[in-house]
C-alpha cells in the first residue's frame, strides 16, 4: 500500500515514537502531575520535556502548552472558552468542520454572528483586505486555517495576525496541515490561540493535539475536574495549563509525540516541506497532462501552497477515483474532507474531490506510479 | 545542611522552577508539597538548600513564578 492521506494522519510514524510510546507503556506507566513516587515524577518529566519542546518550537511558554485529545477538541476549548454574547466572529472560506461547526453551533444558539471571509489563492493582499472589510466593532476573534486540508491553498496568517494587533482582536490559527511542516511563531505571528494535531505533521500518535493558549486567561474552561493542583478548592485553577487540562493526560501520546517533533526537528521543517512540495509539484505536472484530470489549484508554489492535491477524473465522483485507486493499493481520501466552504467554493459540493497529502516518508517513485496508475484508468 | 521546600501550585511549575534554577546554578529536586498548600491542597515543590532559598526565591519571582509559601523541611 502506498499512503497519500497525510492529511487526516501520518503514516507511517517514525521508529522513535514506536519505540517512544513502547517505552512510555512499560516505563512511564505512572500519573503525571498527582503522586509524588517515582515513576510519577519520571513520567512528569517526560510530559514536561514534550511541554518545552512544543513550546520551543513554536515560540510559546511551556505553561501556555495544553495537551488535548486532537486538533478539534484544541479549537472548541478555544473558540467556546473565549466567545461571549453578541461577539462577533471571522472565519474564512477554506474553513474545515472543526472551527466552521463550533462557531456555526454558537451562532445558532444566538450566542454569536459570523462573516466568512474569501480567501484568493497565491494573493495575500487582497485575502487581507477580505477579512479586514468584514471587522465589525463587535468583532472579538478572527479563526483561520494556516492552510486548507482541501487543496493546500495557505492563508496570509502572519499579516493577518498583525491586522489583529492593530485591531484589538483575538487571532486563532488552525494549524492542522501545517504544524510541523511550515514554521509558525506565535510572537511574530501574532497569534494568540494556536491548535494543532500530534498525529499529522507532528508524527505523533493519533489521540493528542495542542492548544498553545497565550491568551489562556481569556478562556472558560469547556470541562472542569481533578488537576492534581490546589485539590482542596471547589474551582478549577485559574493558572495554565490545569486550567484546561483537567483529568489524566493521555501519556503514551505525548511521549510519543514528544519523539515526532524530534523527528522534525532533526529533519528540520525545511527540508521536509521542500521534500514534500516537490512530490507534490511533480504529482501536479504529471496529473495536469492527463486528460481527464481535474485540478482546483495553481501549480504548487512553496509558501502559497501546502503539499495537498486535490483533483478528480471527469464524470467520476472523487469517491469513485479514491476507492478505485485503494483496488490498486493507494491510499488517498476521497469525498467531501469535512469542508464544505472549500468544496462549494471550488465548485466540488456535489462531486467530493480526490486527495493526495504527503509526509517525509513518501517517495517520488510512489508519486511516479500514482501518475501512471491514473494515466492508464 | 537543611533544606527547605519552595511550594509552587503544580507539577509543570515545579519543573519550569527547576530548570530555571539550573540554568543559574541553583540544584533542587522536585517532589510533592508535604504540607497542605496554604489551604488550597496538593502541589508541588523544590527542595533547595537553605543558602540558596533566598536566592531561589528571587529568581523565580524575577521569572514570574508564583510561590504559593515557602517551609522548612522537617526531619
Amino acid at each position: 500500500m502506498i499512503y497519500f492521506d497525510n492529511a487526516a494522519t501520518s503514516y507511517p510514524k517514525p521508529e522513535s515514537v514506536i519505540h517512544g510510546v513502547n517505552r512510555a507503556m512499560r516505563q512511564y506507566g505512572a500519573n503525571p502531575g498527582r503522586s509524588g513516587h517515582t515513576m510519577s515524577m519520571k513520567t512528569a518529566e517526560k510530559i514536561y520535556e514534550c511541554r518545552k519542546n512544543v513550546a520551543e518550537l513554536f515560540g510559546a511558554n511551556e505553561e501556555e502548552v495544553v495537551f488535548t485529545s486532537n486538533c478539534t477538541s484544541a479549537l472548541n476549548t478555544a473558540i467556546k472558552g473565549v466567545l461571549s454574547q453578541g461577539d462577533h466572529v471571522i472565519i474564512s472560506d477554506l474553513e474545515h468542520n472543526s472551527v466552521l461547526r463550533p462557531v456555526h453551533a454558537l451562532a445558532e444558539r444566538g450566542v454569536i454572528t459570523y462573516s466568512v471571509a474569501t480567501v484568493s489563492e497565491g494573493d495575500f493582499n487582497k485575502t487581507l483586505e477580505a477579512f479586514e472589510r468584514l471587522i465589525r466593532p463587535e468583532t472579538r476573534l478572527i479563526a483561520c486555517t494556516h492552510g486548507s486540508n482541501l487543496n493546500g491553498v495557505i492563508l496570509p496568517i502572519r499579516q493577518i495576525g498583525a491586522l489583529c494587533r492593530k485591531r484589538g482582536i483575538l487571532f486563532l490559527v488552525d494549524a492542522a496541515q501545517s504544524a510541523g511542516v511550515i514554521p509558525i511563531n506565535m510572537g511574530t505571528h501574532f497569534i494568540d490561540f494556536l491548535c494543532m494535531p500530534g498525529h499529522k505533521g507532528l508524527y505523533g500518535p493519533s489521540g493528542t493535539g495542542v492548544l498553545i493558549a497565550a491568551r489562556g486567561d481569556l478562556i472558560r474552561p469547556l470541562m472542569e475536574g481533578g488537576t492534581g493542583s490546589l485539590s482542596l478548592e471547589y474551582s478549577q485553577p485559574n493558572f495554565l495549563p490545569d486550567k484546561l487540562e483537567s483529568g489524566t493526560v493521555n501519556t503514551v501520546g505525548i511521549i510519543g509525540l514528544n519523539q515526532g517533533i524530534e523527528f522534525v526537528k532533526s529533519r528540520t521543517m525545511t527540508k521536509i516541506y521542500e521534500h514534500e512540495m516537490n512530490l507534490a509539484t511533480v504529482l501536479y505536472e504529471g496529473l495536469s497532462k492527463i486528460h481527464d484530470t481535474i485540478l482546483y489549484t495553481r501549480k504548487p508554489q512553496k509558501g502559497l501552497h501546502l503539499p495537498v492535491i486535490c483533483f478528480n477524473l471527469t464524470g467520476r465522483t472523487g469517491e469513485e477515483v479514491a476507492g478505485k485507486l485503494n483496488e490498486y493499493g493507494f491510499a488517498l481520501r476521497g469525498g467531501y474532507h469535512c469542508a464544505p466552504l472549500a468544496h462549494k467554493k471550488q465548485g466540488t459540493d456535489q462531486i467530493g474531490a480526490a486527495r493526495v497529502s504527503f509526509s517525509a516518508f513518501n517517495r517520488m517513485d510512489e508519486v511516479e506510479k500514482l501518475i501512471k496508475t491514473v494515466n492508464n484508468f | 545542611m537543611g533544606k527547605q521546600a519552595i511550594n509552587l501550585t503544580s507539577v509543570t511549575y515545579a519543573m519550569k522552577a527547576q530548570k530555571i534554577l539550573e540554568r543559574r546554578g541553583i540544584f533542587s529536586h522536585i517532589g510533592k508539597s508535604r504540607r497542605n498548600q496554604a489551604g488550597m491542597g496538593c502541589g508541588y515543590s523544590l527542595y533547595v538548600h537553605d543558602k540558596d532559598v533566598l536566592m531561589a526565591i528571587g529568581i523565580l519571582t524575577e521569572n514570574g513564578l508564583t510561590i504559593v509559601s515557602v517551609d522548612k523541611v522537617g526531619v
